[in-house]
């Protein structure tokens, strides 16, 4: 990967391009928990490889490529959302929580994408798709997020025990 | 790490497809292939949706003096399902030809100094129940319009970003300068929208080579935002990456109802949705709001307003209302809760949209005219064990 960085910001767009491939799933999830629609997922990532490419020669540390990458997209991603957000648009509402009329046992409830996409906020399910699925730490979330380590691992708390009492179904 | 996070590891990544498509799309970015814009800016201000069939007449007046003013609210028509975008034969009614709208394009694109674009496309669209033209150029670039002769416009260029524009740099106070010479460059009157918004496109004004500024108009010290010229550009070279004209017919109507009117209206409202928590304050100021039916949802159905917000949530499940066009005067008032930390952050049953909400009281009639969410941010850390609200001021 080290090899590729240094391609693309020498200006090789195949070298980027095999670079951000390396990536697509993980920035098809981070966009598609802000995004619905898979065309605006693909916009906000198609923005993301505009301006990235752009400022890759700027890109300092290397081994922060994926953080610095994820964190332009989440504000594409924002920025999509934003833009398409009607005023009186019921199915623009931010993600709230659900309304859970069906007990399920702690065992069996999978927690997958879907289950993070449809129980949390997204100011939540954002924090903990970076911490699990991107394995990035407090730290490096904060950095992403514009936001204090602290108020991340608060946010982070919350939402684990809001997936235990989600997952119990009361 | 507990079982929850061993669990949480596991499954995260499970159960979500992605699709063949993504690679396609990344691939033809750096390629200089084609990229359809599909963006949908909205340049003029009908955001709430036209032709309420109405259900009851209300035939309410309101006195105030010698003059009767007529009350503006009429009961939404309700819909199920998200409604189609097909364009139909009563959408069509009022609208400029292929030819006209040919015409039209190449004298913005003339305006523009784009005088070496051809049009590729040309097609109508539907966005809510306005109707545009959406014309795209052989160099990516794409305008849209009203296609029943409003002066609303939307221009963007997507091809100034494969260009070599990331060391271009200016000021907070050049970038408002440059984009006032543009806007009267492109024969934009700027003078009479007084109100000025600048931000930029990376995280510091030293990295950043787009920088965006908005135009609004502020009658009686009130912004209004729908009526608004956006310019995006990249400096020193002063290329545009978008320009987006707003015109929305603001109504200007008189003041006649108190702050204390307009609170107690949206209190009596708000009753509506049995929330239960202490109210923590409530507060009021004038603003310009354009009609719409989000509060209207939200206390005639506060349970199905909640479930529709999520995700995965089926369109066709959709209850969606409609309602005239009217751009405002208005009291905004925001209603919020007093609910202790761990509520919010640890409780299972805590709803974010109890946190409080904003009414649009209309400052004429002192009708409820609409609402939104408010930004109620809260951030909280634990303190010695305990749950604590960062003040204000820390955040």
């Amino acid at each position: 990967m080290e090899e590729l960085i240094k391609k693309a910001q020498e200006g090789d767009k195949e070298a980027f391009t095999d670079l951000i491939l390396q990536f697509k799933d993980d920035l098809y999830k981070i966009a598609k928990s802000r995004l619905k629609e898979d065309e605006d997922v693909y916009d906000a990532i198609q923005e993301t490889i505009m301006i990235a490419f752009q400022s890759i020669s700027k890109l300092k540390q290397i081994k922060s490529f994926k953080a610095w990458l994820i964190k332009i997209l989440i504000n594409e991603s924002n920025n999509i959302y934003r833009k398409k957000k009607k005023i009186i648009s019921l199915n623009e509402l931010e993600q709230e929580e659900g309304i859970k009329d069906t007990k399920i046992e702690y065992a069996e409830t999978k927690l997958d994408f879907n289950f993070f996409c449809n129980n949390l906020k997204y100011e939540d399910r954002i924090i903990v798709l970076l911490y699990y699925m991107e394995q990035f730490t407090d730290a490096e979330i904060g950095k992403i997020l514009n936001i204090k380590e602290n108020t991340v691992k608060t946010k982070r708390t919350r939402a684990k025990q809001e997936i235990k009492n989600k997952m119990k179904g009361t | 790490m507990d079982n929850l996070d061993k669990k949480i590891y596991q499954e995260i990544n499970t159960n979500i497809e992605i699709p063949t498509m993504l690679e396609t799309k990344i691939k033809e970015v750096l390629n200089n292939n084609n990229i359809e814009n599909k963006k949908s800016y909205k340049p003029w201000t009908k955001i709430a949706t036209t032709a309420c069939a109405t259900v009851i007449m209300t035939a309410g007046i309101v006195y105030a003096g010698a003059t009767v003013y007529e009350k503006i609210w009429k009961e939404p028509t309700k819909i199920i399902g998200i409604v189609s975008d097909n364009i139909t034969e009563e959408d069509l009614k009022g609208t400029i030809s292929e030819i006209e709208a040919k015409d039209k394009a190449d004298e913005i694109l003339r305006k523009f100094g784009y005088t070496n674009e051809k049009i590729k496309t040309m097609r109508l669209e539907k966005d809510g129940d306005d109707i545009v033209w959406h014309i795209e150029t052989n160099n990516k670039l794409s305008v849209s319009f009203d296609a029943k002769g409003g002066e609303g416009l939307c221009l963007f260029s997507d091809d100034i970003l494969f260009k070599d524009i990331h060391n271009y740099r200016t000021t907070r106070e050049e970038a408002e300068k440059t984009a006032r010479k543009l806007c009267e460059k492109y024969g934009y009157n700027i003078d009479a929208y007084n109100y000025v918004e600048t931000y930029f496109n990376m995280d510091t004004e030293e990295e950043s080579y787009i920088w965006y500024v908005n135009f609004s108009k502020k009658p009686d010290n009130l912004v209004d935002r729908y009526n608004q010229i956006s310019i995006a550009f990249v400096p020193e070279i002063d290329e545009l990456r978008y320009f987006i004209v707003t015109e929305g017919k603001y109504e200007n109507n008189p003041i006649y109802i108190t702050e204390e009117q307009a609170k107690e209206t949206a209190l009596t409202e708000e009753q509506k949705t049995n929330i239960n928590y202490k109210i923590k304050e409530t507060n009021a100021e004038l603003g310009i709001a354009a009609m719409n039916t989000d509060a209207y949802a939200r206390t005639i159905d506060y349970q199905q307003y909640c479930k529709q917000s999520k995700m995965d949530y089926l369109e066709k499940n959709y209850v969606v209302y409609h309602t005239d066009e009217r751009i405002r005067k208005v009291w905004k008032v925001t209603i919020e809760y007093d609910i202790p930390m761990e509520e919010i952050f640890l409780e299972d049953s805590f709803n974010m949209n109890d946190l409080g909400y904003t009414y649009y009281i209309d400052a004429t009639t002192g009708e409820v005219i609409g609402g939104e969410s408010p930004e109620i941010n809260i951030k909280a850390e634990y303190k010695n064990g305990n749950l604590v609200e960062i003040p204000t001021e820390e955040k």
